[in-house]
């Protein structure tokens, strides 16, 4: 999943940005109010994790603007600002959530982990398709009952895939939902990943769960 | 002890009201005592002239006789002249009647009784020392005992042998006691009602100073109701008496006043804790992210590296505020010494070399050799590199940072510029609000205090020096710190 975190204190946007990479969120971020519209308006975001007091453009400012530009992309307002005053204000400007800095950061993350459910409409944190089971908290998966060991990259693209289960998801989405902005990326690099998983999860004879849907991109479900 | 207002009124009322009835009272009873007294005197005068004029002073021969046995007429021979007293006894009763209240005595000018009336018998009635053709008048005790009033005069009597040579004086007295008995149920009248009428006004005062004082104990409840927690909403009303108005238009200015210093240290407090919440949330995450996996030492040294750096942000900042509180409540005493501002400079910009080489900044310190300022060194070297590090901040990539002097009697004004400002002209001011931070000049060096200049703000006011800001053009961002000159010791 892509977040953008628009956050300007450097030590906390660098401490951030490693502990979400690490938890599996492909991760654009920006210090700048102005430069973190600009992304926010350029990219399809799961979510987007945004300061209020930013340079160049306040938080809320962005949150409105996103908002009347019809943007539905998941918003979590990160702030030192604490008063019950300050949360109304961004929850009513259209924040799907507030949090108050410090923070814990297992907190955070079960926060963007509850909103990308929501967003996929998916309630369970455990996702089954068929023998296959993807635990959203602890990045586990297992194909009938057996551990499978997949990488950062592997384990993004699965979990967009099964987000998406029975959905034909381009490309193009995959691009925008599990690599980052400045990815260094061949056009081919999602192939290969997807050539990567099939490895890892359809292996020994096992049932297909995903599909190349010819000139339009890939399904994950146990039947087209 | 200063006494109560009540206490003050109450006794202001009853002694002036206890005055005014005691003066009121000497006036009355003097002005009826004088009227009665000189009605009784007058009487008096009346009948001893009528007294006087019954004495005759003939010149008699050895042959003359006498007359003997005539009631009326009664003489006294002298040499050379004899003495008549051609009174009528019935027309003048009251003399008649041993001791009955009426009383006179003829005497000669050798002081020799010539006649008493009837009722004097064998009583003298000395009452005057001496006496003249001016009549004078007595108070004397009269022969029964009683109080009367008595006059007397010199007089010429009549006949052939009236001169100058011969002066008889006449006495009379009469009882005056009703006078005297009038007068002092009078005294015993006023005293009395004065009394009850003081009496009086002590309840009635009692009830106007209640009456009088209970705006004042409104008002004081009003204020009494006003703490730290309702200032916003303590307005103290105008509906009290016209003379209280101008006390609680003072009230209100200070409520007011109060309001803004409270609000201003609410605003002030939340945005230094405020502000140190981020630089927590920075350790708090940097420290779980850095536990949340087995790593390599280098990568937890980097994250140690990290949190240093953000501790050493704070402590700075939290001993800027303790500075500053102390320094506001007079804990520390503030020095007077000369300093040298150009080795101050010096010596703060030290502290910056690193970020501004970093960032290619430049820096030039123009201060004048002998520019020197009176002031508390410390403070001064707080607010210098509070203003030093918003330039750096704030400064452009390969910007410029210069400070110059200017001398004047009684001040020397130092100018810190910086390049690569974005702010409008407008907005300057708005530099010293606590948070309040230059969006558009802004570049990312992420160590940024958004309450720098609102402290160096404070901190200028503790030492009563003053400061403003200015945009100029070719965004140049200035700082005009004015300080109170120094001569060298």
């Amino acid at each position: 999943m892509r977040l953008l975190l628009i956050e300007d204190y450097k030590p906390l946007q660098k401490s951030l940005v490693k502990g979400l990479r690490e938890a599996n969120f492909a991760v654009d971020y920006t210090g700048d109010g102005r430069e973190g519209l600009w992304y926010a308006k350029s990219n399809d975001y799961d979510v987007i994790i945004l300061d209020i007091m930013l340079p160049g453009l306040d938080g809320l400012s962005i949150l409105k603007k996103l908002r009347a530009l019809g943007d539905t992309t998941h918003i979590l307002i990160l702030t030192a600002k604490d008063t019950l005053e300050d949360k109304v204000r961004g929850l009513e400007l259209g924040a799907d959530d507030y949090l108050i800095k410090p923070f814990e950061f297992e907190e955070l993350l079960a926060r963007l982990r509850a909103l990308i459910r929501r967003d996929y409409k998916k309630k369970n944190p455990q996702l089954t398709i068929e023998d296959l089971t993807i635990d959203l908290n602890t990045h586990q998966v297992h194909r009938a009952g057996q551990l499978i060991t997949l990488t950062a990259r592997e384990y993004a693209l699965l979990e967009y895939l099964a987000m998406r289960e029975g959905q034909i998801v381009t490309r193009t989405d995959i691009w925008e939902h599990v690599y980052e902005f400045n990815s260094a990326a061949s056009s081919n690099v999602v192939d290969v990943y997807i050539g990567y998983l099939r490895k890892k999860v359809e292996k020994q004879g096992k049932l297909a769960l995903i599909h190349t849907i010819r000139g339009r991109g890939y399904l994950l479900g146990a039947k087209l | 002890m200063i006494l109560s207002l009540r206490s003050r009124f109450l006794a202001g009322v009853i002694v002036s009201i206890a005055l005014l009835l005691c003066a009121f009272c000497i006036i009355v009873y003097t002005a009826t005592r004088h009227t009665l007294i000189r009605h009784f005197d007058k009487s008096l005068l009346d009948t001893a002239k009528m007294l006087s004029a019954v004495v005759q002073v003939e010149s008699y021969d050895a042959e003359d006789k006498l007359q003997q046995g005539h009631q009326d007429k009664q003489a006294i021979r002298r040499a050379g002249y004899k003495i008549e007293f051609e009174l009528d006894v019935s027309q003048t009763p009251e003399f008649n009647n041993r001791f009955g209240g009426a009383y006179y005595q003829f005497r000669d000018g050798d002081g020799a009784v010539l006649i008493s009336s009837p009722s004097l018998a064998d009583a003298d009635l000395n009452v005057f020392a001496q006496l003249s053709a001016t009549p004078r008048y007595n108070q004397c005790v009269l022969p029964d005992g009683r109080t009367g009033r008595a006059t007397g005069f010199q007089f010429i009597p009549r006949g052939d042998r009236q001169s100058d040579e011969i002066r008889f004086s006449i006495v009379v007295a009469r009882d005056a006691g009703s006078i005297y008995d009038h007068l002092s149920f009078l005294k015993w009248l006023l005293l009395i009602s004065s009394a009850v009428m003081v009496l009086l006004s002590v309840i009635v005062a009692l009830f106007v100073t209640r009456a009088g004082l209970r705006p004042v104990c409104t008002l004081a409840d009003e204020i009494s109701r006003v703490d730290a927690d309702n200032l916003d909403s303590s307005h103290i009303s105008e509906q009290y008496p016209r003379e209280l108005l101008p006390v609680i238009g003072c009230l209100n200015g200070l409520l007011g006043r109060l309001k803004h210093s409270f609000d201003r240290e609410k605003s002030f407090s939340s945005d230094v804790a405020h502000e140190l919440r981020t630089p927590v949330a920075g350790i708090q995450t940097t420290i779980e992210v850095a536990l949340s996996r087995p790593r390599e030492p280098k990568e937890y040294q980097a994250d140690l590296q990290t949190c240093l750096q953000i501790v050493k942000s704070m402590n700075r900042m939290i001993e800027t505020m303790l500075s500053l509180a102390r320094l506001e409540s007079k804990q520390i005493p503030l020095k007077h010494e000369h300093i040298s501002l150009r080795d101050l400079i010096d010596d703060c910009w030290v502290s910056f070399a690193d970020r501004a080489y970093d960032r290619r900044i430049s820096f030039e310190n123009r201060v004048s050799k002998d520019a020197g300022c009176c002031s508390d060194k410390g403070l001064l070297s707080m607010i210098l590199f509070n203003i030093l590090d918003n330039a750096v901040e704030y400064s452009n990539q390969a910007g410029r940072i210069w400070i110059e002097s200017e001398k004047s009697a009684e001040s020397v004004i130092l100018s810190i510029s910086n390049t690569g400002c974005k702010l409008n002209p407008h907005e300057a001011d708005d530099v010293f609000g606590s948070f309040w931070r230059g969006d558009k000049s802004r570049e990312d060096t992420g160590t940024h205090c958004g309450i720098g200049l609102a402290v160096v703000q404070r901190l200028v006011q503790v030492f009563g020096a003053s400061i403003k800001a200015d945009i100029k053009p070719e965004n140049i961002f200035t700082i005009q710190l004015s300080l109170p000159a120094g001569q060298k010791s």
